[in-house]
């Protein structure tokens, strides 16, 4: 019994120096407080692969290939990606590259977890994960708030979390490690850039009134994108006529927009829709209330503004129904697999990455747009482009 | 016997409250287009309006509440008899909506299809196969309430849960989207007259003439009336509670053929959500007694209506998407208050209080 006794206090002993050591070695890292979140994950496996020093495992067994993706030839890391769900040709594009990303043979274990739309589905996933002893949780959060217990637990079991695509709120920015996404803010400053450039283009006069169709409310990519509106139409004296949420569905847009038309009777020069699928929504919409969607505003067209460049939203962009087309890049996978790598062998790593994206429309006249000094281009629309495109 | 009049008999009928209801719903819009200075009648006009895709086509704020308010109420005629002949809901139909519509995308694009422009088997096929899905939810759900006697609400809660997942296992978790202009039809415009009110037409005439013209009407109020009695007196109860469970499977299946040619897609997440509550509301907005027995269709319809002209009149009055939940339930509460047992009382009694 003493001598289980003894044993037992030794190996403990003997763990918390190896995590006092790990520690140590982080603590130079990152005055990104997750440090601790991911030296703990160091710790776990420096004690699962005792022999093999950390940095020559990643120096030798890794190499990034032509799309991007890290390969690993060493351990195996197992992710649990917790993802909102299918509920558009967005979404589904950013399974598919997490999935081709995190392939068994590029040397990760993905745990993938559709949450149907439902924050509850979410954390249980993630604590399924933290059950399961995963190397990393990736989590793309439906909304911002709610979660703080969660991501504490993670914290707790030493698990590191990054959040992709939307944002949890600004609170609970210590308890993850690093965030990856699209700039939705920036987004729509590029989009209301384009329109403003549109405008004094055409030089169209009389007012410009808005029909804002939001998306779930809460959502990053709404308070992103709403944010740049809201500015914007101070800043050029645009008026928003509605601000009402279309929820990313295409049926709920249609029905917004159906009631809007009604109400403003002839009185819309622009839709500023925030995804592709409300813009089908909206186009049906108008087409049915026989008014045109289109550039000239003079000659009574919609302007319709959307974003994702979805396939579908881009064939939309090339009939001119929608003007302008601002991406929100689903393919996270590689730019993911980097930032696991720079985790692993304990680079730096900023709290806040983006990834870099486009702007697409088939106006001729306005090849770029101006946003806080820097110039962004915009891509003409065609169909090899479309055709070239992941998704 | 002295003719009655017109209002004699409607107010005589169980019709009135109801009508009187979805009347008061809409008059707030005229008082509201005074008082913006608008014609009062804009939120009635029909006008005809010329559109690229479609043709000429009929428009306005009450096409719209007759367009939209299309599924509630073919689901609302389904809702009635179950409530009629087993005192309880059917909580699973919003699923199961969502759940035919999957099969019928499902079947219309080809299994892990995500997106087609070409059907894979005829257009019938894959409508009928979803309204077939619907009948064996509702025979699932009628098996469980009238062979097993399992309360209505925990036997449909099974399919309330499950339905929707089975539908994203059918369409492998995709959102399938059918681009096909024969499958957009259901959702979309016979000559300048939106199918969905046409649908919801022929099932409420097939359905009050079936009702009507056979004996099944009285039959299902009876077994709600008094299921033993019925026993007795000769009618199969167990057949008569099954087989209205099977209706309200089957109109639940054209609800979500309809909703999800909208669309021209299976959206298993949204199509048909919290649309069962909705449903239930309509029935009991009709001045139909939740606790079963005798019923009133034509009163669960405008029931119907009436939730779907409140959605639209908040929109008219442009009270925010997020809001409007608020609003509606003050309504509801309203409406339902108004056709309490106490209130019709009082009403009666001050009547005859006046006359005397």
């Amino acid at each position: 019994m003493k001598i289980l006794r003894t044993l037992a206090s030794v190996i403990l002993s003997g763990l918390v120096l190896a995590g006092s050591c790990g520690c140590g070695r982080q603590a130079g890292v990152g005055e990104d407080q997750t440090g601790a979140g991911s030296a703990a994950g160091m710790d776990r496996e420096k004690t699962d692969q005792p022999e093999a020093p950390e940095t020559e495992l990643q120096g030798q067994d890794c190499y990034i290939n032509a799309d991007g993706i890290v390969i690993r030839r060493g351990r195996q890391l197992t992710i649990g990606f917790s993802q909102i769900g299918a509920e558009s040709d967005w979404r589904l594009a950013s399974s598919a590259s997490m999935e081709n990303t995190f392939r068994i043979d590029n040397g990760y274990n993905l745990i993938f977890d559709n949450a149907q739309q439902k924050q509850e589905n979410q954390i249980k996933a993630i604590r399924e994960f933290i059950d399961q002893g995963v190397d990393y949780i990736v989590l793309d959060p439906i909304v911002e708030t709610g979660w703080t217990s969660s991501l504490r637990e993670a914290e707790e079991a030493g698990i590191p979390v990054i959040i992709v695509d939307r944002e949890v709120r600004p609170e609970d920015e210590n308890l993850y490690t690093a965030w990856l996404g699209s700039d939705f803010r920036l987004e729509g400053d590029r989009a209301c850039a384009w329109l403003e450039a549109l405008l004094n283009e055409t030089s169209a006069d009389g007012p410009v009134n808005i029909l804002h169709i939001q998306g779930t409310m809460g959502s990053s990519a709404q308070i992103g994108r709403s944010e740049a509106l809201f500015d914007a139409a101070k800043k050029n004296g645009w008026n928003i006529l509605q601000s009402v949420s279309g929820d990313f569905v295409q049926a709920k847009a249609k029905e917004v927009a159906e009631n809007a038309l009604k109400q403003f009777d002839g009185g819309i020069q622009v839709v500023y829709c925030e995804n592709d699928n409300m813009a089908y929504g909206v186009i049906e919409a108008l087409e049915e209330a026989g008014i045109t969607p289109g550039t000239r505003v003079s000659r009574g067209e919609v302007v319709i503004i959307s974003f994702d460049s979805a396939a579908e939203g881009l064939a939309f962009t090339m009939d001119g129904k929608i003007a302008v087309d601002t991406e929100c890049n689903p393919l996270y996978g590689p730019p993911l697999s980097r930032l696991i790598l720079s985790l692993e062998t304990g680079e730096q790593v900023k709290k806040k990455n983006y990834y870099e994206e486009g702007q697409f429309s088939t106006s001729e006249g306005i090849s770029t747009v101006t946003v806080d000094g820097k110039e962004y281009p915009v891509t003409m629309v065609t169909e090899e482009l479309i055709r070239k495109r992941a998704y | 016997m002295k003719k009655k009049t017109l209002f004699g008999r409607l107010s005589s009928s169980n019709l009135l409250l109801p009508i009187v209801s979805l009347i008061l719903v809409m008059a707030v819009n005229i008082v509201f287009d005074i008082a913006s200075g608008n014609n009062p009648f804009s939120f009635f006009m029909i006008t005809l309006q010329n559109t690229t895709s479609n043709g000429v086509v009929l428009y306005g704020r009450i096409i719209d509440i007759l367009n939209r308010g299309s599924e509630a109420a073919i689901l609302a005629i389904g809702m009635t008899l179950v409530v009629s002949s087993s005192a309880g809901t059917d909580i699973s139909v919003g699923s199961v909506m969502s759940l035919c519509a999957s099969f019928c995308c499902m079947l219309l694009a080809g299994y892990g299809v995500s997106s087609t422009n070409e059907l894979a088997v005829p257009l019938v096929v894959g409508v009928l196969g979803g309204i077939l899905m619907g009948v064996v939810c509702g025979a699932f759900n009628g098996t469980l309430v009238a062979v097993f006697q399992i309360q209505p609400m925990v036997a449909t809660l099974i399919l309330y849960s499950a339905a929707r997942a089975i539908g994203l296992l059918l369409c492998n978790d995709l959102i399938v989207y059918v681009r096909n202009d024969a499958y957009a039809f259901f959702g979309g415009f016979l000559g300048p007259i939106p199918t969905p009110i046409l649908i919801t037409a022929l099932c409420v005439i097939v359905m009050s003439l079936v009702l009507r013209k056979t004996a099944l009407g009285m039959y299902i109020q009876s077994v709600g009336i008094n299921r033993r009695a019925s026993r007795i007196s000769g009618l199969n109860s167990t057949r008569i509670i099954f087989l209205t469970y099977v209706l309200c499977g089957m109109f639940a299946g054209i609800a979500g053929i309809v909703n999800s040619s909208r669309i021209t897609s299976a959206d298993s997440n949204n199509i048909g959500l919290y649309l069962e509550m909705d449903a239930i509301l309509a029935v009991a907005l009709g001045g139909n007694s939740l606790g079963g027995g005798r019923f009133n269709l034509a009163g669960s319809i405008i029931g119907a209506y009436t939730i779907q002209a409140i959605t639209t009149t908040l929109y008219a009055l442009g009270v925010s998407t997020t809001q409007a939940p608020v609003f509606k339930a003050i309504i509801v509460i309203l409406i339902v208050a108004i056709q309490s047992e106490p209130v019709k009382a009082y009403m009666k009694k001050r009547q005859a209080i006046k006359a005397a």
